[in-house]
């Protein structure tokens, strides 16, 4: 072996001469420039990113105003406004939320607590995950076939609403799911310990401490549906009934403020007074929702954290699948 | 240069040097090593002599670690870690702003705590360091790579699976492999991090002999938590301890490893190698 | 008393988590034989290989369609890959910790604006640009289509990237770096390699996007369905932009079921891309797949997933 150890030795000068100074020169120089570039490439992302919202804002702050807010648009006047649209988007967000959120919850709950690793387990993973992977477009289709056509519902707010509810349970199931298996083990153990059943833990031990969590995928999905056009202008339509605005009849068609934005810009609405300054005013409006959306989740987050960081003891003990 | 004719020469290139008395290969005078605010390592002054092997042995905490990562400043990639005093390889300021990195881990080799192969092949692994330097002939890179190897005692192992997974590989061999690797670009300096703490004894039996053979032509620095490994394997021993007062470690004693385990001169030597504390 | 509500909590929870199975189920099957009846009115040879789609002519041929998704598609990931594996690099091996805290706060931003937010951005700058700058028709079309989609794709692809290197153990730093590695050495022969799955998932993903993305795609394409476009610069469309313009106006049944059909080929794409990622990450997919959800919405990954899965910041 000494042998083997000399033979290593004898070949120092040799691979020192082929690690010759050009080669390094040229690693140094690639090194430099991929971190130039990559550092580029970032800064491009981020300065294009603040530059657009500056954009939006700019272009959009100046036709924001309580009236603006609240009124309907003019063909008559100028000064319109955009009250009956952020009205549909609240009703359809209420609406789907309300649906959405026990069916959600309720998956979680079975799929936190309740599945065992098996077939079935497996479909419906593998159905959450193919869910969350379609195009919002095609649940626009989908549901254009079968709340329209199928259950007679028309172009409605009930058909958006409940299209937006299949497109966002597995977003909701995902994050609630997360939040409850976070929940430490020690909870259900004590729990179980004093004699509860499965139930009763879940109701007294698992939820309570997965309401964070459950709201912060309520925030996130509420900032979905507020943004959502596509499969909105399959299910519930372009258009506001002039006889029916602020109406709650689930099955008037509607118009939300996101779907306003295109109508306006690529649609075009005849004689509306101030169309694009209404356009920009709506797009500042859905902006500033996603910013505050944004920053909603970032403080239930938070407070997640902050009671994890208190109470988390010993990580989940062994038997639970781990993702 | 014919095989033959190098290996002649290397063999007299070799008997002369051991012939010739021991030379420094790292000096360290008034080393401190902070994390941020805190002093983890202070006033180390210590010559590491070369072509032998240093252990350098303390309880957990003393800053051992932190001392030899600091050698081929590895340690910089922890973002509060600041270096102070004169660390010096040769002629060269280890620790000068100016210094480059690249010549320095070239010349100071280093072998992790836990085996640590990159996910690609068996001969990508060791000639990775060669090709990071321009292009080898295929040849040469294919000797270069046997002899890293065989070096490391793992040639016969793996000799006729060079493609595959290093992954594939058992740990005591994974770890031979990243010695391998280490070899592969001829350092002067081998600096060896606990490599057998996650080893089991049979294993770490092998990669002790292969210390032992490697000193001939390698300084090596070795942490250690194994009074035993410490005691068979090295030449000189470094005993680090951890200041009660400040929390700093610093070097209680430095000497011929014999010496140290036979006759202590610190009294918080002789109880740490007896076993009392650490 | 509590026992048999017991049983009635699990079958209502597990009834929930049914409504997963069945609206995937519902989703195929209905879309799937309403679409299929298309081939009552023209034969699959005139849909699958007819050159233009004209409802006033009655021709329903994909090809204007799937030949303007794929190119659209293929043109985002030429810039858009390269641009989000750059961005996570950055994020993970180079940027200090406050710029990273920065960049990863604009990512999500970026991912939580609506799509027409987008599209309206498209609209009032990308097209303008191009048409100047090209002096090409309207500039609407697929370049302008790519451009808008390179910026919506990098939140889900950066996040995905940014995980797989993050997750890599830093022992592969060290070892690359202590036989004299420069970082870029370091990344592009030891960190890419090692994350090859994740960034390939991460493109995968980001190409999903892209393949699916409808208004913002809809308002710069240009909407140009009777042809297979030329070039990249003239009007041109893609399925789900197709779908989404004509729909509400379809008054024929054979092109209502033709766009139903669209619909059903854009289904089958998006189940092959999630097979593909199976396939990419050898089995698990689970997480990293679902998370394209998020992106749609949010924040790429919510900050509480991410930090509660254990990502430390």
């Amino acid at each position: 072996m000494s042998a083997d150890v000399r033979d290593l030795v004898a070949s120092r000068e040799e691979a020192g001469a082929v690690m010759n100074m050009g080669a390094r020169r040229r690693a140094k120089f690639n090194d430099t420039v991929a971190t130039v570039v990559m550092s580029a490439a970032s800064l491009l992302l981020v300065v294009v990113l603040f530059g657009v919202i500056f954009l939006l804002l700019r272009a959009g702050l100046p036709a924001l105003s309580w009236s603006f807010l609240t009124t309907a648009g003019s063909f008559v006047n100028t000064g319109g406004g955009i009250g009956p649209q952020i009205f549909v988007s609240m009703y359809i967000l209420v609406l789907s939320l309300l649906f959405t959120t026990p069916l959600g919850v309720g998956a979680a709950i079975y799929m936190a607590e309740y599945a065992k690793p098996g077939r079935l387990t497996t479909l419906i993973r593998f159905s959450t995950e193919a869910l969350a992977s379609v195009p919002s477009v095609v649940f626009g289709v989908f549901g254009a076939i079968v709340f329209l056509t199928t259950f007679h519902l028309g172009f409605s707010v009930l058909s958006g609403a409940l299209t937006l509810t299949l497109l966002n349970l597995p977003l909701m199931v995902r994050l609630a799911e997360d939040s409850m298996r976070t929940v430490p083990e020690s909870y259900r153990e004590a729990s179980l310990a004093l004699g509860g059943t499965r139930w009763e833990t879940i109701r007294k031990a698992v939820v309570p401490s997965a309401i964070p969590g459950i709201v912060t995928a309520m925030v996130l999905t509420g900032g979905r549906i507020i943004g959502e056009t596509a499969p909105l202008i399959l299910t519930t339509g372009t258009t506001i009934s002039p006889n029916a605005t602020y109406s709650l009849n689930p099955l008037q068609t509607g118009e939300t403020l996101a779907v306003h934005v295109w109508v306006l810009k690529i649609v075009g609405v005849p004689g509306l007074q101030d169309a694009q300054k209404v356009a920009n005013g709506a797009a500042a409006v859905l902006l500033l929702i996603v910013l505050l959306v944004n920053i909603g989740a970032a403080y239930f987050t938070g407070r997640l954290q902050k009671r994890l960081s208190g109470t988390v003891g010993a990580p989940r003990a062994g038997g639970r699948k781990k993702d | 240069m014919s095989t033959a004719s190098r290996a002649t020469v290397a063999s007299q290139v070799g008997s002369a040097t051991q012939v010739a008395a021991p030379e420094l290969a790292l000096r360290l005078a008034n080393v401190n090593l902070y994390y941020g605010s805190f002093r983890a390592v202070k006033d180390v002054t210590l010559d590491i002599k070369a072509r032998a092997i240093t252990a350098i042995i303390g309880p957990s905490g003393c800053g051992k670690s932190t001392l030899l990562r600091s050698l081929n400043r590895i340690n910089d990639r922890t973002p509060i870690f600041r270096a102070e005093g004169t660390l010096k390889l040769g002629d060269i300021d280890i620790c000068a702003p100016t210094t480059d990195l690249v010549e320095i881990r070239r010349r100071i080799g280093m072998v992790f705590q836990r085996p640590n192969p990159f996910p690609q092949s068996i001969f990508d692994n060791v000639a990775f360091g060669l090709k990071l330097n321009g292009r080898m002939p295929r040849q040469q890179l294919t000797e270069v790579v046997e002899q890293s190897l065989r070096g490391a005692a793992l040639w016969d192992d793996v000799k006729d699976k060079l493609d595959q997974s290093a992954l594939g590989l058992s740990g005591g061999q994974q770890q031979r492999l990243c010695i391998a690797r280490a070899l592969a670009t001829r350092p002067e300096v081998l600096l060896m991090d606990e490599p057998a703490s996650a080893l089991d004894p049979i294993s770490t039996l092998r990669i002790e002999e292969l210390i032992n053979d490697l000193k001939r032509q390698y300084t090596i620095v070795i942490v250690t938590h194994n009074m035993q490994q410490a005691a068979r394997a090295s030449d000189v021993t470094v005993m680090m301890t951890m200041d009660t007062a400040d929390r700093a470690g610093n070097v209680v004693e430095v000497g011929d490893t014999n010496q140290i385990f036979t006759n202590p001169r610190d009294r918080q030597t002789e109880e740490y190698i007896t076993g009392r504390f650490g | 008393m509590a026992r048999r509500n017991a049983i009635l909590a699990q079958s209502i929870f597990f009834s929930a988590a049914a409504i997963l199975v069945l609206s995937t189920g519902a989703l195929v099957l209905f879309i799937g034989s309403t679409g299929l009846r298309v081939f009552s009115f023209i034969s699959p040879a005139s849909f699958f290989f007819g050159r233009s789609w004209d409802q006033n002519t009655q021709d329903f041929g994909v090809l204007p369609l799937l030949f303007g998704s794929l190119a659209t598609t293929l043109v985002t990931l030429v810039i858009s890959a390269p641009l989000a594996i750059a961005v996570s690099i950055f994020m993970v091996e180079i940027a200090p910790r406050p710029i990273r805290r920065i960049m990863r706060t604009a990512v999500e931003l970026f991912a939580s604006l609506p799509s027409v937010i987008y599209g309206l951005l498209g609209l009032t700058l990308v097209v303008p640009w191009l048409r100047d700058a090209l002096h090409v028709g309207l500039g609407k079309g697929i370049l302008a289509a790519a451009v808008v989609l390179v910026f919506m794709t990098q939140p889900t692809m950066v996040s995905i990237a940014e995980d797989a290197l993050r997750s890599l153990p830093e022992s592969l730093r060290e070892g690359a770096l202590a036989v004299g590695a420069t970082r870029w050495q370091m990344i592009w022969r030891v960190l890419v390699p090692a994350a090859r799955p994740g960034l390939l998932t991460a493109v995968i993903l980001g190409m999903g996007r892209a393949i699916g993305e409808t208004m913002a795609v809809q308002m710069v394409v240009g909407n140009i369905t009777s042809r297979i476009p030329s070039n990249l610069v003239s009007g041109a469309t893609t399925m789900p932009a197709a779908i989404v313009t004509q729909l509400p106006e379809a008054t024929s049944p054979a092109h209502r079921a033709a766009l139903i059909m669209v619909a059903f080929l854009l289904l089958v794409i998006t189940l092959i891309l999630i097979a593909g990622v199976r396939l990419a990450t050898g089995g698990k997919s689970t997480k990293a797949s679902t998370r394209r959800a998020v992106p749609a919405a949010q924040g790429g990954r919510p900050a509480a997933v991410a930090k509660l899965q254990g990502d430390k910041v």
